[in-house]
């Protein structure tokens, strides 16, 4: 059995935590400042961080966060702190704003899964949508990181026999299969199959293949 | 009485009876022709004829008229006696009376005499038509009162009743009243009636009073017993009181007999009568007056009334009888009036008698005066003859002379006592020729007997000097002088003359013949060459020395004989010296080249002075000449060196005057030389540097030589007042003439041009430089300018969707307008600092703190740092002292330093990556600032590479930025260094002298 690496961040306490929040990285405090005033004006919540290090230090957030971040920064610059990020599994979605554009820059951040690339001084409108793209791409990212553990948690409801039988459902076996590939009876077969329906909460095979390849369930194995 | 002056008399008056009694003759003969013209005058007199004023009136018209012949006047009078025959009554009469008397007559003039006969004469013209009327005595007042046909004119009178109270009020200063007395006739009661107006002029000063319709006898017995201190104005009394007819000057006459007060009037009359005066009128002069109007009349010449000769003046006049009578004082009269009736003076009234005893008293004077005179002259000549003969002995005496007369025929000598004592004859001792000849030294006889004998023969003069010998044995010398006199015949031939001692003169010469032998001597053994000149510029005498150095003989030298060894070219201007200063009687000194006896011309200096006898007669010209050839080489080639010289040379003496100028000096400043000897150095200084002389003053007093113009800017001053900088080296010269300072003058222009050149070429380097590494630094400079752009654009972003959504308010606005505020400052600041480094001409040197320098430049690299992954330290000296300089400049020598810091730490591991910079004070004073950087250090040989020109180590470097930050440093007087740093790595460091302390 798997166990997702995300689940940590996936999971837990609850939809009222996942507000959204948007964090700024800049060394200049003028910049800092104003980014976060201009995002308060839009109606975020704002947090801000001097260094790409002070950020990782805290904890992440858990709902949607978009991270505006300065490529130019002390110590651990912007891209280095992508990458860490990406490393580490974070999923606050990144905008990057730079005072001196550089293509190759650009594209490599872009690349490693940047929201938007934006030189300085940058359209106002441009940054706020890019920042709304950010959060409702995070948002998007969260609902599906819930929906998986809800499958998932059901899933867990399933005893292993269940869980075999599952499996191989989704290998799309009839039940006289099943029951020869389990050395069970028909009968108990088709009672599993039916637990693991009703448990699972899907009326056909066909949402039920849904749901696993959501929670990235694979099915049996076939053949020799 | 002088003869002389008697004959004039006597001439004089026969004269006078010449043409007197050709004066009748011509009259007479006149007289015998009858008359050309005869006219009638009738005269009305308005009172009685015989009243004093009336009858001086009528005598004056008579005598005028009848002596009249052109035209011959018939004269008429009527007398209409108005006063005792009032006009009411007998107008009618009178008129009629006077129709039929002068009914076959023909009148051609009436003169009407006062007032009412005017009146009478105008009211009945027909009377005596066509004739004019002149009327006399008439007061302008009442002729006012008349309108005045155009045929009537007359001498208008002037009763001065106003100047007559005047009169008394400055006779009588403290009279107490007046007291005034009239008649009862119609001529006094219109006179008083004008005084009483006129009194009223006068009612403040003094009271008034009037006497009038009492008798005469009442007035007169009233006016006796006022005070004597009052005063009585008479004004008229033809009627008195009770009706008697009276005449003025007889009433006049009654009251001053008894009044003790002074009687005053306005008539001449009254005067006599005993009145003490007043502005009186003279009834005789008006009289005469008329009558001449009248005449003029009848002869044609019209006079109108109101002309000029008709108006009449009355005079102040003062009885002094009785002014003294009344005890008044004369010295209150005024000085315009005329004083009467004052007794004659003694002389006045003997008045031959005096003459005549004062003509024999001046005449017996004269007699005198004129035989004392004769008696004084004739002393005075006596006197002056006496004074002479006199001075001619003293003379003679003082002169030592002898005189003789020696009658050659008598064979007699006649010798003034002198004479003999000057022979040692005695004054008794008989003498003759054989005496005299006896004493005369024998050598010298023979030239004595042949002077006399020539001056005998030729009968003329003659001189000769010789001794004698004196009886104790002396020789003496004589010079006598003498010339014949002769009567005519030849047997009384004389010989006169003075004779004189003349040992000591002798002596003299001999004296002066022995010093010139001596002169001689000396002059021909001295070692210089020696002349002399007479008075006609000829030279007379040569030394040796000369004859030698020319080695001619001394007869072609003389006169001008000496001039064909001067040298063809300074022959001229040697003639033109001597004989300028010989005409002026000057010395001279000239310089001449003289040919030397081997042909050589030697440069001689030819000292020249006028010679004077005792007496002070000119004698000619002495001089002196030295061979000056080597000396004058020296100063020639010292004179060519200077003025060949390729800098100016001004030598000035102690007082600043220009002494010398060499050719350049002239051609620098612009002057000729001539324009600058004797002028004070301060002409070739431009007014700003003056304070010069201040400086040569303590030059003088310390005479070092120091180079003038170390670390000033010196500037000369040429002729066209434009200015060029020079550079100046001066020296002190002890002369024999004081300190003289010689200057050495280069015109500095075209190195100063080549050093600002230079400059200029630096700075734009520098300038190239700066802008290399602007350039350089851009990206970072961009990137650090987006910073504060981006706030401004955030914020002002952020406000507008405040106000959009409504949640604006307005310190929330203000924040974050003071937010954008602060922003924009901070790029301008960057920007500041960029244009700053980039601008071109930025020589400003002032007192910098290095702190602030390093922090500037750490602002403008802070983005490049972190592109180049670099932590930057500083650690300054906060008491780090200030140094002189240019701020930019040296900004430019850090950025350099730093930036190529980050680029040396290319290949360190970021993590280590780290620039520090530094200031301290060192323990000599100085600034020291450093970077340190961790990259891979210097190369060991050579590690002054770095600082050459086109050296890099950097792709795409010039390799300039080191060497300008070391001549940046340099020119800063500072000192830049680089040392490979312990624990790996560069420092490169440069110091910089401190200002010192207060001097900032």
């Amino acid at each position: 059995m798997r166990v997702f690496l995300v689940a940590g961040y996936c999971g837990g306490r609850g939809m009222k935590e996942r507000e959204p929040r948007v964090f700024v990285v800049d060394d200049d405090r003028s910049v800092r400042t104003s980014l976060a005033t201009l995002l308060e004006s839009d109606g975020y919540t704002v947090d801000t961080f001097v260094s790409a290090a002070d950020y990782l230090a805290k904890a992440p957030h858990l709902g949607p966060a978009c991270l505006v971040l300065d490529v130019r920064l002390p110590g651990l610059d912007g891209l280095a702190l992508q990458r860490q990020l990406a490393e580490r599994g974070r999923t606050e979605q990144i905008v990057f704003i730079t005072g001196h554009g550089d293509i190759p820059m650009g594209i490599q951040a872009m690349k490693r899964g940047a929201v938007d690339f934006l030189p300085k001084p940058f359209d106002d409108g441009a940054l706020l949508n890019a920042v709304g793209q950010a959060l409702a791409c995070s948002a998007e990212n969260w609902r599906k990181c819930d929906e998986v553990a809800q499958v998932r948690a059901r899933i867990a409801t399933l005893t292993p026999r269940e869980f075999e039988v599952f499996r191989l459902v989704l290998a799309g076996l009839l039940n006289k299969q099943i029951a020869a590939e389990l050395g069970a009876a028909l009968r108990t077969v088709k009672t599993h199959r039916g637990r693991v329906m009703h448990k699972m909460g899907v009326d056909s095979v066909a949402e039920l293949a849904r749901l696993a390849q959501k929670a990235g369930v694979t099915p049996a194995p076939l053949g020799p | 009485m002088p003869i002389r002056a008697s004959r004039l008399l006597c001439r004089l008056i026969e004269l006078s009876a010449f043409v007197k009694g050709a004066l009748l003759l011509v009259a007479s003969g006149f007289a015998a022709v009858p008359p050309a013209t005869e006219r009638s005058v009738l005269v009305l007199y308005s009172e009685r004829g015989d009243l004093p004023a009336i009858e001086a009136v009528q005598e004056n018209i008579r005598q005028v008229l009848h002596a009249s012949t052109s035209p011959r006047i018939e004269l008429f009078s009527e007398y209409l006696d108005f006063s005792r025959f009032p006009p009411e009554q007998y107008e009618k009469i009178l008129v009629r009376y006077l129709q039929e008397r002068y009914a076959g007559r023909q009148v051609d003039l009436v003169v009407p005499v006062t007032g009412f006969a005017l009146e009478f004469a105008l009211a009945h013209r027909e009377l005596f038509p066509g004739a004019p009327l002149v009327f006399c005595a008439i007061d302008q007042r009442e002729l006012e009162k008349i309108r005045l046909p155009a045929d009537a004119t007359g001498i208008t009178a002037h009763f001065d009743i106003g100047r007559t109270i005047e009169l008394i009020l400055q006779l009588q200063p403290n009279v107490p009243e007046i007291v005034c007395v009239s008649g009862t006739a119609g001529f006094d009661q219109r006179w008083a009636e004008e005084t009483r107006k006129i009194m009223g002029r006068f009612h403040s000063q003094v009271r008034t009073r009037w006497i009038t319709d009492k008798s005469l006898a009442e007035t007169v017995d009233e006016v006796s017993r006022l005070p004597r201190d009052s005063a009585v104005f008479f004004v008229s009394m033809l009627r008195d009181g009770i009706g008697q007819s009276i005449s003025s000057v007889d009433a006049v006459r009654d009251l001053a007999r008894v009044s003790k007060a002074p009687v005053y009037g306005v008539s001449s009359q009254f005067l006599d009568a005993g009145a003490v005066g007043g502005a009186m009128f003279d009834f005789g002069a008006n009289g005469r007056s008329t009558a001449e109007l009248v005449l003029k009349t009848l002869r044609g010449q019209w006079v109108p009334y109101g002309a000029p000769e008709t108006e009449s003046r009355n005079s102040l006049l003062i009885n002094w009888e009785a002014l003294k009578k009344a005890r008044l004082r004369e010295s209150r009269v005024p000085a315009d009036a005329e004083v009467r009736l004052r007794p004659p003076r003694l002389w006045q009234s003997h008045r031959t008698f005096f003459l005549v005893v004062t003509g024999a008293i001046f005449f017996e004077a004269a007699l005198i005066g004129g035989l004392v005179a004769e008696r004084f002259w004739r002393r005075r000549a006596e006197v002056s003859l006496r004074q002479s003969e006199e001075r001619m002995s003293l003379a003679a005496e003082a002169a030592n002379l002898g005189l003789w007369f020696w009658d050659v025929g008598g064979n007699q000598i006649w010798m003034t006592d002198k004479g003999r004592a000057l022979f040692g004859f005695t004054p008794d001792e008989p003498l003759d020729y054989a005496a005299l000849t006896a004493r005369v030294h024998s050598p010298d006889r023979p030239a004595r007997d042949a002077a006399i004998t020539g001056a005998l023969k030729t009968k003329g003069e003659y001189a000769v000097e010789y001794r004698v010998v004196l009886p104790d044995g002396r020789l003496r010398w004589i010079g006598a002088r003498g010339h014949c006199t002769n009567n005519g015949d030849t047997n009384s031939t004389r010989l006169l003359g003075v004779s004189t001692d003349i040992t000591a003169q002798k002596q003299a010469q001999e004296a002066l013949r022995e010093s010139e032998a001596r002169f001689r001597t000396l002059a021909d053994t001295a070692p210089v060459m020696i002349w002399m000149s007479g008075t006609d510029k000829l030279c007379t005498f040569f030394n040796k020395g000369w004859l030698d150095f020319t080695g001619r003989p001394l007869g072609q030298e003389l006169g001008n004989g000496w001039a064909e060894s001067v040298h063809r070219e300074d022959l001229d201007g040697c003639l033109e010296v001597y004989v300028n200063s010989f005409e002026a009687r000057h010395p001279f000194t000239m310089e001449y080249r003289l040919r030397r006896k081997d042909g050589e011309y030697r440069w001689v200096v030819d000292s020249g002075a006028p010679r004077f006898a005792p007496d002070g007669t000119f004698l000619g010209y002495i001089g002196s000449c030295i061979d000056i050839t080597e000396r004058k080489q020296a100063q020639d080639r010292f004179r060519l060196v200077v003025e060949a010289s390729p800098t100016g040379i001004v030598l000035v003496d102690a007082q600043g005057r220009i002494v010398l100028v060499n050719a350049r000096a002239e051609k620098l400043f612009g002057y000729g030389r001539e324009e600058l000897i004797g002028q004070p150095i301060e002409l070739l200084v431009p007014e700003r540097f003056r304070e010069h002389s201040a400086h040569r003053a303590c030059f003088h007093a310390t005479p070092e030589a120091w180079a003038l113009g170390a670390g000033r800017e010196l500037f000369g001053r040429r002729k066209d007042a434009t200015e060029f900088p020079v550079e100046l080296g001066t020296s002190p010269i002890q002369s024999l003439e004081g300190t003289l300072i010689l200057s050495a003058i280069v015109d500095i222009t075209e190195r100063k041009q080549a050093e600002a050149e230079a400059r200029k070429h630096r700075e734009e380097l520098a300038h190239l430089s700066r802008v290399a590494i602007m350039g350089e630094l851009a990206a970072s400079l961009a990137h650090e300018l987006n910073q504060p752009l981006t706030g401004i654009v955030n914020n002002a972003s952020a406000g507008r969707r405040f106000i959009a959504k409504g949640r604006a308010d307005l310190p929330k606005l203000d924040r974050l307008f003071e937010a954008v505020v602060e922003d924009g400052r901070r790029a301008g600041g960057i920007i500041r600092g960029i244009r700053a480094m980039v601008h071109k001409d930025n020589q400003v040197r002032g007192p910098v703190n290095l702190n602030d320098v390093i922090a500037s430049v750490l602002r403008l690299v802070h983005s490049d740092a972190l592109e180049h992954h670099c932590v930057l330290v500083t650690e300054p000296d906060p008491e780090l002292p200030l140094v002189k300089g240019d701020q930019v400049q040296l900004q430019q020598v850090l950025l350099n330093l730093v930036v190529n810091a980050f680029e040396a730490m290319g290949e360190t591991p970021l993590a280590e990556r780290r620039v520090i910079i530094r200031s301290e004070r060192e323990s000599d004073g100085r600034v020291r600032v450093s970077v340190r950087d961790f990259g891979t250090g210097l190369s060991v040989e050579n590690p002054e590479r770095i600082f050459e020109h086109f050296f890099s180590t950097k792709h795409g470097g010039l390799g300039m930025g080191l060497a300008i930050v070391r001549s940046i440093i340099s020119s800063h007087d500072g000192e830049l260094a680089a040392v490979n740093a312990e624990g790996g790595g560069t420092c490169v460091y440069f110091l910089l002298p401190a200002i010192a302390e207060g001097a900032a």
